[in-house]
């Protein structure tokens, strides 16, 4: 696949998981999720993520690209997300996202950097804390 | 100045750096840096970080470039540091920064997208208690 095919990939993915909208053959068999306070979880988690979303936030969360680098396999996004909680408060985060590609295009790593300090009304809206 | 020649420069900036050998002439005049917790700072603020370091940790820290790419004139590189603070505890950060350069090669934009929880947890007590 492409560095341009693995763009397009890597924000549809992006725009999916806040959609509800993750398709399993988005995913290689093997891949796994990562963020510093979750550490790695498998591909079950993020496939049953936006639903856990939904419960916990109004409508959807709004998520923009501010900026894309790719190369090889790899592809990485900034990006920066807006949403209101269910409790009424808003919610917001920043993200430096790196996606990594198996051969047939499918992912197989994505990393979500993001300021974890901003995360704890979320998880509390999400009843995780 | 190639993608490679900029990767080189980002690892010598940060690696080096981060182990008190500090290069500021691979930065342009209009450097800016920034994270979440800090906003836009200017060129000047990363050359006052040194000093601010060196009272906060024990030793050197040790960055590990995780990974690499570039694209036109941007770099994306994931890292790990790992350090001592000088009450004892470990400094242990993750970190996807992003570098912008301009035509010359130097380095006009750094975004440190680290595990900001981490910072709050274990250096801004001791800034806090310094400050008293």
């Amino acid at each position: 696949m492409s560095i341009e095919d693995n763009k397009v990939a890597a924000r549809a993915f992006m725009n999916a998981t806040v959609r509800g909208e993750v398709r399993d053959d988005m995913l290689a068999a093997d891949f796994v999720f990562w963020n510093a306070i979750t550490g790695e979880l498998p591909r079950e988690t993020i496939l049953s993520m936006p639903n856990a979303l939904k419960e916990g936030i109004k409508g959807e969360l709004k998520i923009t690209e501010t900026g894309i680098t790719a190369e090889g396999n790899k592809v990485a996004i900034e990006a920066v997300s807006e949403a209101e909680l269910k409790s009424g408060e808003r919610y917001g985060n920043v993200y430096h996202f790196l996606f990594e590609f198996a051969p047939d295009g499918r992912i197989k790593r994505m990393a979500e950097h993001l300021d974890s300090s901003r995360v704890m009304p979320l998880l509390k809206a999400l009843g995780l804390v | 100045m190639s993608i490679e020649q900029n990767k080189e420069n980002c690892r010598r900036f940060l690696v080096d750096s981060a182990a008190g050998k500090h290069d500021f002439s691979l930065l342009a005049d209009e450097f800016t840096s920034w994270t979440a917790l800090s906003g836009e700072q200017p060129r000047s603020a990363m050359e006052a970080a040194p000093a601010r370091m060196d009272k906060l940790f024990k030793g050197p820290i040790i960055m590990h470039v995780d990974g690499m790419i570039g694209e036109g004139n941007r770099v994306a590189m994931e890292a790990h540091s790992e350090g001592e603070l000088v009450d004892g505890k470990a400094y242990r950060n993750t970190y996807h920064f992003l570098f912008e350069f301009n035509d010359a090669g130097k380095i006009t934009r750094m975004r440190e997208h680290c595990d900001t929880q981490h910072v709050l947890d274990t250096i801004i007590p001791l800034v806090t208690a310094a400050a008293k």
